[in-house]
């Protein structure tokens, strides 16, 4: 770059910078910076709604955690049930059934 | 620093009078950088306001008071950042600003209301708006802090948190091709 152009771009600085003094404020800079301010908070009406969506959400864990807590006592009971019910008993009943069956067929043909 | 510790703690309080009273003492100062980093009259104030929205949401996050200034810095070089990455993106950006400028110029002209010092600072803007559309938005917020600001290489690493030789091998770069893009608009005819 020639030694020009450099003191080109150093006077083009200087320049720039008388060509830009501080503005003053405007009467309006206080209100209007407190308005954006205002504005990013959350809206007035906004804050009921998120206490109640809270309140909601609270009540919809606690009903959640009840309902796993009731199929968690119920499930043992179940499944003690299922347990206890073997594949010994189940070829018992199988056979009770048939025999029911058979009988049943030689009520009916009159025998 | 323009306050004192104590009010940069009331106003991290949440007291209002106090971050009024940072507002009050910084507002000129940050007016006027954002002007030269912007080089938008009209916008000015109204980015500046952004800084101090972020300012006083973010004020909370400042550890120590003593370090405030380059903190403020870096908010408005964040601020900045973010309003001419939304101009770029609405398109246009030079010829916009530049056909503005002259709109205005001419109109001052004719009513012979503006002052010939006015009018030279516009001209000065419009050549130093073409060069900074022609580099990067790094390099024109450094150059800017650098060159037309005049801050020192302590108070940019601060601002910047990067090392002397790290920063000093950017303002090398950006200066290039600063340079560059002058001597291209200067081919073209446009200065």
């Amino acid at each position: 770059m020639s030694r020009l152009l450099e003191e080109r771009l150093e006077r083009i600085w200087k320049l720039y910078r008388a060509a830009c003094p501080a503005p003053e404020p405007s009467a309006g800079f206080m209100p209007g910076l407190w308005a954006k301010i205002d504005a990013r908070r959350s809206p007035g009406w906004l804050a009921p709604l998120r206490v109640w969506a809270t309140r909601v959400a609270a009540v919809a864990g606690l009903a959640a955690a009840l309902l796993v807590a009731a199929v968690g006592m119920w499930q043992p009971q179940q499944s003690l049930e299922v347990r206890e019910w073997g594949y010994v008993d189940v070829l018992a009943q199988d056979a009770a059934d048939q025999r029911d069956g058979d009988l049943w067929l030689l009520v009916s043909n009159g025998e | 620093m323009l306050v004192d510790p104590e009010t940069i703690q009331l106003a991290q309080s949440g007291d209002a009078s106090a971050f009024n009273v940072i507002v009050r003492s910084y507002r000129s100062r940050i007016l006027g950088t954002v002007f030269r980093l912007i080089g938008r009259p009209e916008d000015v104030e109204d980015v500046t306001q952004d800084v101090f929205v972020r300012l006083y949401y973010s004020l909370d996050q400042l550890r120590l008071p003593q370090v405030f200034e380059p903190w403020l810095h870096r908010l408005t070089v964040n601020t900045t950042y973010d309003y001419l990455r939304k101009r770029r993106r609405s398109g246009g950006v030079a010829m916009a600003g530049l056909s503005e400028e002259q709109v205005i110029a001419a109109d001052a002209a004719q009513s012979g209301r503006q002052h010939e010092e006015d009018v030279r600072n516009d001209e000065v803007r419009q050549v130093v708006g073409a060069l900074f559309e022609n580099i990067s938005d790094d390099d024109r917020i450094l150059l800017t802090l650098k060159e037309i600001e005049g801050m020192t290489l302590k108070e940019l690493q601060e601002i910047y948190n990067v090392k002397e030789n790290a920063l000093k091998v950017r303002l090398f770069r950006a200066r290039k091709r600063a340079l560059k893009a002058l001597e291209s608009l200067k081919d073209q005819g446009k200065i």
